[in-house]
């Protein structure tokens, strides 16, 4: 009966006729629903196994709307016909509920009747607005006409069309859009206003507080739909009837989303005025606060400045309010749905500070512990404000730090309970310095700073609570919660504006969760890795193009990301060279030095550098060049490593940094200079690479590379690396290379050179063979190196030399 | 599909089988009790209040008149006078005083034919400005009415010479939200809705949905229009966004098919108006919720606004009856309590709970 085989193409492939749905019988099997995904056709198929045509299938049909479920939870082929709930359809509890809320209900209405019923009423016509058009003679001409419509006339279906009418496909017919043209109505906005004020003379008090409630209702409503403006005139309507708390709360909310911070101090205080514990308005006072600060902060205009701090002050002042406030903690905001607080559902709770009390309780001195036991209870029971001052007994009698320290974060819970967010922040602060990267208090200045919306400083700190212990659902969700709402507020580059998040000590770390801890780290530094990469690669690719001041930039943007990146600065130094910024460069050159001793680009390019600020600077003890202070490094390498065996890895190792490295040699100063790095092998370990290095470099007439690959050998060695390969072209080849590049730094290096060539094998009969030129190359070679003074050798080791050469 | 019991559940509270027809029902503001009005056996007018007592409902007061009443509303009265305005068979507005139901405070012969609708504005706190009533009837004209002022309407809308009379089928009040600022929403039998503006004498928007227009009803009276749903004939009803209205596209809507059968009426939850309550041909009411989309209007490509429809949700669903739900009325005072009345001569209470939820 399965029909795996065409599950593909359901439709269509069974002739349509052989039900009056064209589902045919075998697709009301398991496997097949199971296997559709097309959503209109398991509709189908559902609608058959409903009907009961092809027989009842009960699990069937259940399995069918359980498929079509998952694949659209809002399925119209889902909604069932139900009937109303009855006492046995709710607990016992719940049915009680119910019916006691509509008997209190009925109870108080009748007596509103009664009373309204009772009060003598008498037409108040004054504040009722004339009858239309009585007072205004054009208006009445404008519709004594009667006004009249002219359209074209629909004419409606007839009674015979509705004995036809399929109701399934008149119904069918609305998943398809209908674009039916409307006629253009223009509106007139100008005049649209609300008014402010509403005339309630006349009007019984309970007239005036339905009244009230409708107009605040209508305030929320606008809320909810984002309609703010609108929203604060309901509320300023409702006010105006009649001042109620609720209302000034509420609109103070929505002034908080229209930014209007004056407004929201005035509505506050007049809340605070009208109940002086109202406990609501005191935890929107410290987010106001905050808010208040943060704006100036944001904008650092200083005109907010004192309205917010006063305000804080003001909050601060109210002790007895804060003991009232013990009924607020559950989430008890009436109109949570119109103030939008992120307090709600907090995950923290007692019990979770009781396990922490209990530990610790053991090395309070007896009093205080008592005094903590008591807090922990009170909170336990939600009396957070008593809780409070229980804790603050205890801390001013106790100064231990780990002991405080739980106090502090005991005391900030609940602060945080009462909505009291800054000093939560306050008290997690001193708490965290007591015993820094405890977890709680981590934790819960992190909720306080969210809801003060100081997003980033929450968000490192549930960043740094996660690296103590990854595994806080919570935490996570808030971090993931607060990132979507700084990329809102700062776009993509967010990361570029959060503080940085301190590192937990491994210590620390919860053990069973590092592993996980650390992955989560990662992630975050794998996307800054990525930035970092792709940056660096545009900067590449700016040097390539030759659009050096950009590439500074990037390169720059690179160093923010990250500070020890050697590439990056020799990078950016060669950009700064090309641009003629030396100092800049030399500075580059030496950051980059700094992270990497031994980085020959940096020292190659500091020469540059160097060589571009005409000074002469003597890098390296052992060569005084500068020019080339990169051998002087190699030559260090050699004498500290083993001698015998030169590493053989010179080239240079980021492969991205190819590319520009030819780039600086071909435009360094000499401009002879061929890119040889990757062609040549500068360091030889045998006779045979030598030797084909030197031919490469003597083919390509490179005595720069020939330069660098003389410096490479120690000179006593050298018979054996030239061995029997020396001939005359080679021989003033070297000789070239000896008096153009290395005289003038290494005059020591080239009479070491000179003193052991000679000693090679073949180097009589090469020297009979040489060309007049050749000769007299090395004869200025030798008058060159007779004018040099030199601690190395004395003009008669030159005599000497020469004698064996000329 | 199991009904998880954290959506809201309508529950019944109470029912009474009547021997008349019941065509409306309304709550009295401010009290328990409510109006049944209808038409008895014998073509006569009947007019029933009853009252929430201990778990039941208890007849308080009845009155019979001569025509059969088609539909009433509190709308246009104060609180303190709760006076009823209905309108009958023959075309008569009545306005009541229920205290002394025997004479009409307020009578007008409004219309030639059957009043099918009427709904009033400006009373109870609901609505700046006059007290205004509007009636829609067969023969084609909405009007509207102030108490204040005898025998001729303030305004009477009616279709040109020559044109053919369409039947109006419901009436409401909207926008009304100052002074001057005053709309009526008619609609009609051949899926017209048209939308006058009061203040400036003018149809300000016209529609045809295609099929007969049964129902419609603003979220609000008194507020800048908002929404505006509108059911019809053949099971679908539309709800518009009024907020923004572009040049040639008018205001986006959304639509959805509820019923498999005639979508009699639609109320909003006077606590919260983007919940609302439709009642089907097939006996059986549906609770919707519009959801707001993101952004309510946005920038087409010529630089004008243009709403974006926001989407339904249905919150629940029974089935009350075989017969059609004639009305249904959420009380003002009490949330998710509402009383309907169906066909099958039954006046049912119900409550709906959790609204305050969703």
């Amino acid at each position: 009966m399965s029909l795996d085989t065409i599950s593909s193409s359901p439709l269509h492939t069974q002739p349509a006729s052989l039900t009056t749905h064209s589902v045919p019988v075998e697709h009301l099997d398991y496997k097949y629903i199971e296997k559709c995904s097309d959503l209109k056709y398991l509709e189908k198929i559902l609608g058959v196994l409903r009907s009961g045509k092809e027989g009842i299938y009960p699990h069937l049909t259940e399995f069918c709307e359980k498929h079509i479920e998952k694949l659209d939870p809002r399925s119209r082929a889902l909604r069932k016909e139900n009937f109303p709930a009855t006492s046995a359809s709710f607990s016992k509890d719940e049915w009680d509920q119910i019916t006691n809320e509509l008997q209190t209900w009925e109870n108080e209405i009748k007596i509103n009747d009664v009373e309204l019923n009772k009060q003598l009423f008498f037409c108040n016509d004054v504040n009722i607005p004339p009858v239309r058009g009585s007072n205004c003679s054009i208006q009445k001409v404008t519709y004594s006409g009667d006004k009249a419509y002219s359209k074209t006339c629909h004419l409606p279906r007839s009674y015979q069309d509705w004995d036809k009418f399929d109701v399934e496909k008149e119904c069918a017919k609305i998943d398809e859009t209908l674009t039916t043209k409307e006629s253009a109505a223009i509106i007139d906005d100008s005049l649209l206003k609300i008014q402010s004020k509403i005339d309630t003379t006349g009007l019984t008090e309970q007239e005036k507080v339905v009244l009230a409630n409708r107009e605040k209702d209508k305030g929320n409503e606008a809320f909810r739909a984002g309609d703010y403006e609108e929203a604060v005139t309901y509320y300023t309507r409702s006010v105006y009837i009649m001042p109620m708390t609720t209302a000034y709360n509420n609109r103070a909310q929505a002034e908080i989303k229209l930014q209007r911070w004056y407004d929201v101090l005035s509505d506050c205080e007049r809340v605070l005025q009208l109940e002086p514990h109202n406990t609501k308005e005191n935890r929107q006072a410290a987010v106001r606060g905050g808010m208040g600060n943060a704006q100036k902060k944001a904008h650092s205009g200083g005109a907010r400045g004192p309205t917010a701090n006063k305000y804080k002050v003001k909050a601060e002042g109210e002790p007895a309010a804060v003991a009232n406030r013990k009924n607020l903690a559950n989430g008890s905001s009436s109109s949570g749905s119109s103030t939008a607080q992120p307090a709600n559902g907090r995950p923290d709770s007692p019990g979770e500070e009781r396990t922490e009390s209990t530990c610790a309780s053991g090395a309070l001195p007896p009093p205080l512990a008592r005094l903590k036991n008591e807090g922990n209870q009170l909170f336990k029971n939600g009396q957070f404000g008593d809780a409070l001052e229980k804790y603050t007994q205890a801390i001013t009698g106790f100064t231990e730090a780990e002991d405080l320290c739980i106090l502090y974060s005991n005391r900030a819970a609940c602060y945080l309970k009462d909505g009291n967010s800054s000093d939560c922040i306050a008290d997690c602060s001193r708490a965290l310095e007591l015993q820094p990267f405890s977890l709680k208090p981590l934790l819960r200045r992190a909720m306080a700073y969210e809801s003060l919306e100081r997003y980033r400083k929450a968000y490192v700190d549930y960043k740094t609570a996660l690296q103590i212990d990854s595994s806080i659902q919570a935490a996570h969700d808030s971090v993931n919660r607060i990132t979507r709402l700084l990329i809102e507020q700062d776009g993509a580059e967010w990361r570029q504006k959060l503080p940085e998040i301190p590192a937990v000590p491994v210590s620390l770390r919860q053990h069973h969760t590092a592993a996980t801890s650390s992955t989560h780290l990662h992630k975050e530094n794998d996307t800054q890795e990525a930035r970092f990469t792709s940056l660096k690669t545009e900067g590449n690719e700016l040097v390539k193009k030759g659009q050096y001041q950009e590439a500074v930039g990037k390169y720059s943007e690179c160093l923010k990301l990250k500070s020890d990146e050697c590439a990056i600065f020799t990078n950016r130094a060669l950009c700064f060279i090309k641009l003629k910024r030396f100092a800049e460069a030399k500075q580059d050159c030496n950051s980059a030095l700094n992270l990497e001793s031994s980085n020959k680009k940096a020292f190659y390019r500091r020469a540059l550098a160097n060589k571009g600020l005409k000074v002469r600077v003597l890098p390296l003890e052992v060569n005084p060049t500068i020019q080339y202070s990169v051998t002087a490094l190699l030559k260090q390498q050699r004498a500290t490593g083993s001698p015998s065996q030169p590493r053989r890895d010179i080239t240079i190792t980021e492969v991205e940094d190819d590319d520009e490295e030819g780039d600086a040699v071909k435009s360094s100063s000499d401009g002879e200079q061929k890119s040889t790095s990757q062609t040549i092998n500068l360091q030889p370990s045998n006779a045979y690479e030598f030797g084909q290095a030197l031919n490469a470099a003597r083919s390509l007439n490179d005595t720069a590379a020939c330069a660098q690959l003389l410096r490479t050998v120690p000179p006593d060695s050298l018979p054996q690396y030239v061995s029997t390969q020396l001939d005359g072209h080679t021989l003033s080849f070297i000789m070239k290379t000896l008096d153009t590049h290395l005289l003038a730094s290494e005059p020591g290096v080239v009479y070491q050179l000179l003193d052991h060539l000679h000693t090679t094998e073949r180097f009589s009969m090469v020297l009979m063979m040489l060309n007049p030129d050749e000769r007299r190359q090395m004869t200025q070679l030798f008058e060159h190196l007779c004018s040099v003074d030199c601690e190395d050798f004395s003009q008669n080791d030159i005599k000497n030399l020469a004698n064996k050469y000329i | 599909m199991s009904a998880p019991l954290d959506k809201p559940q309508v529950v019944s509270h109470s029912q009474k089988s009547l021997n008349y027809s019941l065509f409306d029902s309304k709550w009295i503001p401010c009290s328990a009790k409510f109006v049944c009005l209808g038409s008895s056996c014998r073509g006569t007018g009947l007019m029933q209040i009853y009252e929430l007592q201990h778990g039941g409902i208890k007849l308080v007061k009845e009155t019979e008149k001569t025509k059969p009443i088609k539909c009433g509303t509190f709308g246009a009265s104060s609180l303190q006078q709760r006076h009823l305005a209905t309108g009958d068979f023959d075309g008569n507005l009545h306005v009541w005083n229920l205290e002394a139901p025997d004479v009409p405070v307020y009578s007008v012969k409004a219309h030639k034919e059957i009043v099918n609708a009427v709904d009033g504005v400006g009373g109870l706190g609901i609505g700046d400005g006059a007290p205004e009533i509007v009636t829609g009837s067969r023969d084609g004209t909405v009007k509207v009415w102030d108490p204040r002022q005898k025998d001729t309407p303030v305004a009477n809308m009616e279709p040109v010479e020559g044109e053919t009379k369409r039947d109006c089928w419901t009436v409401a009040f909207g926008h009304a939200f100052n002074d001057q600022d005053r709309c009526v929403c008619a609609g009609y039998d051949n899926g017209d809705i048209k939308l006058f503006d009061l203040r400036n004498m003018s149809v300000r928007w016209e529609k045809n949905i295609k099929n007969g227009v049964c129902s419609v009803e603003f979220d609000r009276k008194d507020i800048q229009m908002n929404k505006l749903v509108a059911t019809s004939l053949e099971g679908k009803f539309h709800v518009f966004d009024m907020r923004t209205e572009h040049p040639t596209k008018g205001f986006a809507s959304v639509s959805e098919k509820a019923h498999k059968s005639t979508v009699w009426q639609v109320r909003h939850l006077p606590q919260n108006r983007d919940i609302f309550m439709t009642a089907g041909g097939a006996g059986n009411l549906h609770l919707w919720k519009y959801e707001y989309p993101a952004k309510r209007s946005e920038m087409d490509g010529d630089g004008e606004e243009r709403g974006v429809a926001g989407t339904l949700n249905l919150l629940q669903n029974v089935t009350l009856s075989t017969q059609p739900i004639s009305s249904l009325d959420w009380s003002p005072d009490k949330q998710g309590l509402c009383v309907c009345s169906s066909f099958d001569q039954c006046v049912r209470v119900l409550i709906v709970t959790k609204l305050n939820r969703v």
